[in-house]
């Protein structure tokens, strides 16, 4: 497939696609903005892209493109810069072109890849520009009924949808919950929504399956630069436009999201007894493989030397560890220095001395409960000092806690994709 | 100068001499010396009459179960070594630490020892004074005898066989140990205190216990019987304790032994300043519990009274209260009689005869010890105990006057003050 691509070039400009001018490209030069609109006006798709230098725009005071004229009809247009700046970049998309290239970086496939972006990104503006027309008509003529039958779409997004192209990592997820690794592929996005992704992936003619995960490139500005944001999508509808497959797919509800928390941070399972993450090992060691989980310990516990079950960690008798033990509570009246168990004290629902008979006591003042010592209602042994007992919660055997096997309980870590964020960050 | 003295002497008239020497008594020397060379007479009869009998137990035919109580505040530095002493020493033992709100990690130190050893209970309470903490150990065994040991000191080996065995007569309620010098090499004044405790506690109480007049027992070393403990409710607040609960076992018709080979090692005040503390604690109980608390016990009319009972109060009475009072009035008078000369020649002889009997003294406390090379190194002085004496004398008449005009015992640090407030002054 050949592409027509018009080139809005500086005079005193480097040869810029010269070099770099792939075989698919069919370039045409224009060295003035006049030259280049007569001629659109002649044959309004003649071009699939037009790239703009930057030198051009500054060199005939063209400052904004947002003009309608200019922008549609017409091919997408990329900017062409010789400023390695995000803030720019952004600032360039913002005012009006559908992708901004970077001139010292230009090869044949970054390109292609851009005219791919900024095709995808003007149709949608295009799109969106005439639904938004036609609404308006609607609006005017059948409002009421027109917007019950819009609110009846079934599988639509109903959130509004932003127009952002960023570039993705697509994973399919296999039923046991392991990546496909064979159908592991780059996209970009189309849109974004609250509740949803579209994306496109080319050289993709088939969809393996309908639960994927995708990782959206995100500059999270924590110092880690820029990296992916992964989250877990249903594909809900697809087309496949030439060379590849436009998918729409919508954020998995937290119940079945394949990376909800049960899933990663380990729980105590029932069946075993031990600590675990609902997901298999197997499945977490290969997401943790291709780098979407990271690897984090979350504990370190103590487990049963028989069956390395999990072990409840409680103070036991010292003699014999059991956990039945019942303290005793000592009274120390001050005034005549007796000490005995507190139910010696009562008396009429009051306290009292059995030594001197001094009655009315007031806790604190004249007496102070002492609670360090305990019986063993097993072994009957009596003293302050406990020991650490451990419980297997699976297997129930009883064990002094250091005689217990300790354990790491690994658990895993993935960074969110949060959509509130990006958006903010986009715009 | 001798022979001035002596042709002194010589002039004074027989009758005179008596009269002035008389006063001997004001000290505790005769006191014991009289006593004890009864005792040795008799004993040394008996020895020769029947060879067969020996000083030391000749068996330890009376086992019962014991619980060791070692109650204290900020004892963790002896504290591991005192319990390594004990524990393992009788066959049926349990130890109760009592931490009495200790700062200096005590608590700790007697965790760490139950940790590896068995039988050794550790009960932390706030601080609520010495005879509190040892009640706390009652209510927690079932031992038959209960053994109060100083954190700090340390026992002789079978110390614990010899003070159970006078136990095994049920009219026994409690045993005395003997209380020795520990840190008796440090300085003159541990020296001295030294051979004061071979004379007080091993040769004055065994006569005291042999005359069923003995009053006290060291709160560093004692056996009770539990259950005479548990009829008179524990020791009260002190200070005085380990004085007051002899008293009231007495009182209860219970008889007071001492073991004179159940040897524990104290360490004693080795400056002028703790040991005046000390003895001015030790002699405000005479006034407090002798002629206030326990005043009945002297009543004929009581239904309680027993003519030993009696004999040691008159005991306490005039050896502990009266003649030292009546020393400075004794003084006066000589120097307001006599002349200088006269009195310098008088405090001579009265040096020398102090000075002979001590040494009678210190020849039957070798008689009945069981270690003649140790005590026998005392000897060097004797020289110096009347003169130390004399210091003795001043520490007791201020005591006596303090507690008798201002309950001084009652305001002294020895009880926390919450305790304090609480309490009854007798």
């Amino acid at each position: 497939m050949e592409l027509t691509i018009a080139l809005l070039k500086d005079r005193h400009s480097s040869r810029i696609l010269d070099d770099n001018c792939d075989h698919q490209l069919k370039v045409l030069v224009f060295r003035e903005i006049d030259s280049y609109l007569e001629q659109l006006r002649i044959n309004p798709a003649q071009f699939d892209c037009v790239l703009i230098e930057q030198d051009l725009l500054e060199r005939d005071g063209i400052a904004n493109l947002s003009l309608p004229e200019l922008r549609f009809p017409g091919p997408p247009m990329v900017l062409l810069t010789p400023e390695r700046s995000d803030a720019n970049a952004v600032s360039h998309v913002e005012s009006g072109f559908d992708d901004c290239l970077l001139t010292s970086t230009l090869n044949s496939p970054l390109l292609l890849r851009s005219i791919s972006f900024a095709t995808t990104r003007h149709e949608r503006l295009c799109l969106r520009l005439r639904d938004s027309l036609r609404a308006e008509q609607d609006a005017l003529l059948k409002p009421l009924a027109d917007r019950r039958s819009a609110a009846r779409g079934s599988d639509r997004r109903q959130t509004p949808r932003y127009l952002v192209t960023r570039p993705l990592l697509a994973i399919p997820v296999l039923p046991d919950g392991t990546p496909d690794r064979n159908g592991v592929c780059e996209a970009f996005s189309v849109d974004f929504a609250i509740g949803g992704i579209g994306l496109q992936i080319s050289n993709r003619g088939t969809i393996p399956s309908r639960n994927w995960v995708m990782g959206v490139e995100c500059n999270c500005n924590d110092g880690h630069g820029v990296r992916f944001h992964f989250a877990n999508m249903l594909l809900k509808n697809a087309f496949y436009p030439q060379g590849g497959v436009r998918m729409g797919t919508q954020f998995q509800p937290p119940d079945a999201d394949l990376f909800r928390s049960a899933n990663l941070i380990p729980s105590l399972q029932a069946s075993t007894g031990r600590m675990a993450p609902g997901l298999s090992a197997h499945a977490l060691e290969q997401w943790a493989e291709l780098g979407v989980l990271k690897r984090k310990v979350y504990h370190r516990i103590n487990t049963c030397p028989e069956c390395q079950g999990v072990a409840a960690v409680g103070s036991g008798c010292h003699d014999c560890g059991s956990p039945h033990m019942e303290y005793r509570e000592l009274i120390h009246h001050f005034a005549c220095a007796y000490v005995g168990e507190a139910a010696e004290f009562e008396r009429d629902g009051m306290h009292a001395c059995p030594k001197c008979l001094m009655d009315s006591l007031v806790a604190g003042a004249d007496f102070e409960v002492i609670k360090s010592q305990y019986e063993c209602t097993d072994c009957s042994y009596s003293g302050s000092e406990v020991e650490h007992v451990g419980t297997c919660l699976h297997c129930k055997v009883r064990f002094p806690i250091r005689m217990a096997i300790e354990e790491e309980v690994v658990g895993y870590d993935v960074d969110r994709l949060d959509i509130l964020a990006l958006l903010r960050a986009t715009n | 100068m001798l022979i001035d003295w002596i042709s002194w002497l010589c002039s004074v008239p027989q009758t005179e001499l008596l009269l002035l020497l008389c006063p001997i008594f004001l000290f505790d020397t005769p006191r014991y010396l009289f006593g004890s060379l009864a005792m040795w007479i008799w004993d040394f009869v008996q020895e020769a009459l029947f060879p067969v009998r020996g000083k030391e137990s000749p068996s330890f035919d009376y086992c019962p179960s014991v619980c060791v109580v070692v109650a204290g505040l900020n004892e963790a530095d002896g504290l591991d070594r005192g319990l390594t002493n004990i524990w393992g020493s009788y066959p049926r033992l349990e130890i109760v630490v009592v931490d009495d709100g200790s700062s200096d990690g005590m608590s700790q130190v007697a965790q760490n020892f139950a940790k590896s050893h068995s039988g050794v209970r550790v009960v932390t309470k706030r601080r609520g004074g010495k005879s509190g903490a040892m009640n706390t150990a009652l209510p927690l065994t079932k031992a038959e005898v209960i053994v109060i040991v100083d954190a700090d000191s340390g026992l002789a080996r079978d110390a614990i066989w010899e003070i159970v065995q006078p136990l095994a007569d049920p009219k026994v309620g409690a045993v005395s140990g003997s209380v020795l010098v520990r840190n008796s090499q440090r300085n003159l004044l541990t020296r001295i205190q030294s051979f004061e405790y071979l004379r007080s506690i091993l040769l004055g109480r065994m006569l005291s216990s042999r005359l069923g007049v003995l009053g006290i027992i060291s709160g560093a070393f004692g056996a009770f019987r539990r259950s005479a403990l548990h009829r008179v409710g524990g020791w009260d607040v002190g200070p005085g304790e380990d004085e007051d609960i002899v008293l009231r076992l007495r009182k209860v018709g219970y008889a007071i032994e001492f073991a004179p080979y159940a040897e524990c090692y104290t360490d004693v005040p080795e400056n002028l300043k703790v040991l005046t503390k000390q003895r001015r604690r030790w002699e405000w109980a005479v006034v407090t519990f002798e002629s206030r608390k326990h005043i009945d016990m002297a009543n004929p009319r009581n239904a309680n009274f027993q003519w030993s009972n009696l004999m040691l109060f008159i005991e306490r009475w005039v050896f502990n209260m009266f003649l030292p009072l009546w020393f400075w009035v004794y003084l006066f008078f000589l120097l307001t009689t006599v002349d200088l000369v006269y009195f310098a020649n008088l405090s001579v002889a009265y040096y020398l005869i102090f000075a002979t009997a001590e040494t009678l003294l210190w020849l039957i406390v070798l008689y009945y010890s069981n270690n003649r090379t140790r005590d026998a190194r005392c000897f060097w002085i004797l020289p110096i105990l009347p003169f130390y004496q004399l210091m003795q004398r001043c520490v007791t008449s201020w005591a006596l006057l303090e507690e008798m005009l201002t309950r001084r015992s009652f305001s002294d640090s020895f009880v926390p003050a919450h305790v304090r407030r609480t309490t009854w002054k007798w």
